[in-house]
C-alpha cells in the first residue's frame, strides 16, 4: 500500500503543523488536547487548513469517513438506513444491506441506531463509512465507547475489517496499546508530529522525551528511557530507597528514590517483601534502556527521523 | 411520612388548581348552543384560520434560516440579530401596534409604498396578515433558536462528510432530528398568531378576527352570549399546540 503523504496547518482550534504519511492503518498518537482531532476534523475538511491532501475541498466533495468518538449514527434512522445514507438511487437499501451482510452486521439491520451497544455502533458506523466509498478512513479515539469486555474484539475486528479492504486510516487515540496494533504510527506533541515509523521501531527508539512519554515510558530521565517493566530488581546495581507499593492485581507497581525518581513494575510478587524505606538495587538491561536524542544536550546518534 | 409529602406537595396543588380556574368558567353554564353564531362570527373564525394560516406558512419559510443562523452562529453579529428579534417580542403588543400605524398607514412612508403597489396595510386582510406576523414570527423564530441549538453539530458534520451539501443535511439531518422542538415552536406561533389583540386593534380592526369579534360581542352582548365563539376560539388554539408542546418535553439525562 503507497503511503499518503499529509502536510497541514491550521489556525483554529490549535496552532499546528501536522507533516507525516499514513499506510494503511496509521495511528495518530498524542495527548488529550494535542490537538488528534483537529488534524482528523481538517483532513475530513470540518475545519479550516490549508495543504495537502484536498486543499481547501468541502467535506462532501471528499471521501473521506469520519467516524467520531462516539460513533454519531443518525438516532432518527435505523441501521440500514444509517448505512444507506450516503446512497444514492431505488437499489441503495438492498446495497447497504449486502455489506451489512458482508460484515456479519446483517441482524442489526432492522434496529434504531440509539439501541446499539458501543462495539455495534462502532461497526455500523464503520460500514456507513465504507458505503460512503470512503478511501480515506478517519477514526477518533476508537475504543473511547466500548467497554472493556468488548474494546479487544471490537478493534481486532475494526482493524481486520479495514486492512482486508485496504482503506488507508488515520486513527488518532492517545493509548500506546492500541497505537502498536497499528502498521505505522505518528506521534503529535507540541503542535507539530514529533516521530514517525512503524510502532515497533518507535517503541525501540523513541527520539525524544515527549515521543518516550507518549509511548508510555514510564521513566525518563534527561537523555535516557526505561520502562518499568524493564528494570530488574538484583543483589547489586543501582542502589535506591522503595518510596511507596501498589499492587495491581498479582503485580506490584514500586516507587523508588535514586539520582531520580524510578518506578518498577514487578510482574509477581509479595508486597511485605518491598517495605517503605528499605533498600534494593536496581539493573538496566542495556538493550532496554534507550537513549534519547534530539531533546537532550549531548545527541547520542538515536533515530530521529522526523 | 404520608402527611410530610402531602405538606410538600400542597404548594405545587395550590398552583395547579389556580391554573385551572379558567377551566372552571367553562362550566359556569353559559350559552354553547353553536347555532347563536352569527355570520358575522363565522366571518371572524374564517378570517382568523386563513389569516393565521397565511401568517405561519410565511413564519416558517422566512423564520426557519434566520432561527438557524442564530443557533450555529456566536459572535457579536448574532447577538444583534437576536437583539432585534426580541425588541418586537418584548414590546407590550399595543404599543407594536401603534408603531406600526405609524410606519403603516396610509399617509406613512412604508404604508405609502406599499399603497403604491395596491397594498393597503390598515385595516385590510393583509393589514390583518401583518400583524400576526409582527406577533407570532418573533416568538417562533426563538422557540426555533432553541430547538435548533439542541441538535449536536456532530450529526451534521458526519453528513456532510457522507456526500451532502448543507442544504441536504438540513433535510434530512437537521430538521428529523429537530422536528418536534419545531412543531412545538410553530404551535406556539400559532396561537399567537391567532390570539393577537394588541396589535390588530390598531391596525386590523378590520377584518375583524375572532379577538376582535369577541371584544364587540362582549360589549354588545354581555359575556353569556359569547360563549360559542368562545368555544370556537379554544379549539382553533388549544388542542394541537397542548399535544406538540407535551411530545417536545424533554429531560436532561
Amino acid at each position: 500500500m503507497h503511503a499518503l503523504a499529509v502536510d497541514l496547518r491550521l489556525q483554529f482550534p490549535i496552532e499546528l503543523h501536522a507533516n507525516f504519511e499514513i499506510r494503511g492503518f496509521t495511528a495518530l498518537l498524542g495527548r488529550s488536547g494535542a490537538g488528534k482531532t483537529s488534524i482528523l476534523k481538517a483532513l475530513a475538511g470540518l475545519l479550516p487548513a490549508t495543504g495537502t491532501p484536498w486543499d481547501g475541498l468541502p467535506p462532501e466533495a471528499r471521501a473521506t469517513g469520519y467516524l467520531p468518538q462516539n460513533t454519531a449514527l443518525f438516532p432518527h434512522l435505523t441501521v440500514l438506513e444509517n448505512t444507506a445514507y450516503a446512497l444514492r438511487g431505488p437499489a441503495r437499501f438492498t446495497r447497504a444491506q449486502t455489506l451489512l451482510d458482508e460484515l456479519g452486521l446483517a441482524d442489526l439491520a432492522a434496529r434504531p441506531a440509539p439501541s446499539l451497544s458501543g462495539g455495534q455502533a462502532q461497526r455500523v458506523a464503520l460500514a456507513r463509512a465504507l458505503a460512503r466509498g470512503a478511501q480515506l478512513l478517519l477514526l477518533d479515539e476508537p475504543a473511547s465507547a466500548l467497554d472493556s469486555a468488548t474494546r479487544d474484539t471490537t478493534l481486532e475486528w475494526l482493524i481486520e475489517t479495514i486492512t482486508a479492504r485496504n482503506i488507508p486510516t488515520l486513527a488518532a487515540t492517545h493509548d500506546p496499546e492500541l497505537a502498536g496494533r497499528a502498521a505505522w504510527a505518528a506521534l503529535l506533541s507540541g503542535g507539530r508530529i514529533i516521530q514517525q515509523g512503524t510502532p515497533r521501531d518507535l517503541h525501540n527508539t523513541p527520539a525524544s522525551a515527549a515521543a518516550a512519554q507518549l509511548l508510555g515510558y514510564e521513566n525518563i530521565w534527561d537523555d535516557t528511557a526505561i520502562r518499568a517493566a524493564d528494570i530488574e530488581l538484583a543483589d547489586s546495581g543501582l542502589p535506591a530507597t522503595i518510596l511507596s507499593v501498589r499492587e495491581h492485581g498479582p503485580a506490584l507497581h514500586l516507587k523508588c528514590a535514586a539520582k531520580h525518581p524510578v518506578t518498577i513494575h514487578l510482574r509477581a510478587g509479595n508486597p511485605a517483601q518491598y517495605p517503605p524505606g528499605s533498600r534494593v538495587f536496581l539493573q538496566f538491561p542495556d538493550t532496554k534502556l534507550k537513549k534519547l536524542g534530539r531533546s537532550a544536550p549531548q545527541n547520542h546518534g538515536a533515530d530521529t527521523r522526523d | 411520612m404520608a402527611a410530610k409529602a402531602a405538606i410538600h406537595a400542597l404548594p405545587l396543588l395550590s398552583v395547579l388548581a389556580f391554573l385551572s380556574v379558567p377551566l372552571l368558567g367553562l362550566l359556569t353554564g353559559g350559552n354553547w348552543n353553536p347555532a347563536n353564531l352569527d355570520p358575522d362570527d363565522l366571518r371572524a373564525i374564517l378570517t382568523s384560520l386563513l389569516g393565521g394560516a397565511v401568517a405561519v406558512t410565511l413564519i416558517t419559510l422566512f423564520g426557519t434560516p434566520l432561527a438557524l443562523y442564530l443557533a450555529r452562529t456566536p459572535g457579536r453579529l448574532s447577538a444583534l440579530a437576536e437583539a432585534l428579534v426580541l425588541i418586537p417580542m418584548l414590546m407590550p403588543t399595543l404599543a407594536l401596534g401603534i408603531l406600526l400605524a405609524s410606519c403603516f398607514g396610509p399617509a406613512a412612508p412604508a404604508g405609502a409604498l406599499a399603497a403604491r403597489f395596491g397594498l393597503i396595510l390598515t385595516n385590510t386582510p393583509a393589514a390583518f396578515i401583518l400583524a400576526a406576523l409582527y406577533a407570532a414570527l418573533p416568538t417562533y423564530i426563538i422557540a426555533a433558536r432553541s430547538a435548533l441549538a439542541q441538535i449536536p453539530r456532530e450529526f451534521e458534520h458526519i453528513a456532510r462528510t457522507l456526500g451532502d451539501t448543507p442544504l441536504r443535511v438540513f433535510f434530512r439531518v437537521t430538521l428529523p432530528l429537530a422536528q418536534r422542538g419545531l412543531a412545538a415552536a410553530l404551535a406556539l406561533c400559532w396561537v399567537r398568531a391567532l390570539g393577537e389583540f394588541g396589535i390588530v386593534l390598531i391596525i386590523a380592526y378590520f377584518p375583524a378576527g375572532m379577538p376582535v369579534r369577541l371584544w364587540t360581542d362582549v360589549q354588545d352582548l354581555g359575556i353569556q352570549a359569547v360563549f360559542p365563539l368562545v368555544a370556537a376560539f379554544l379549539v382553533a388554539t388549544l388542542p394541537l399546540p397542548l399535544w406538540l408542546g407535551l411530545r417536545a418535553r424533554r429531560f436532561p439525562d
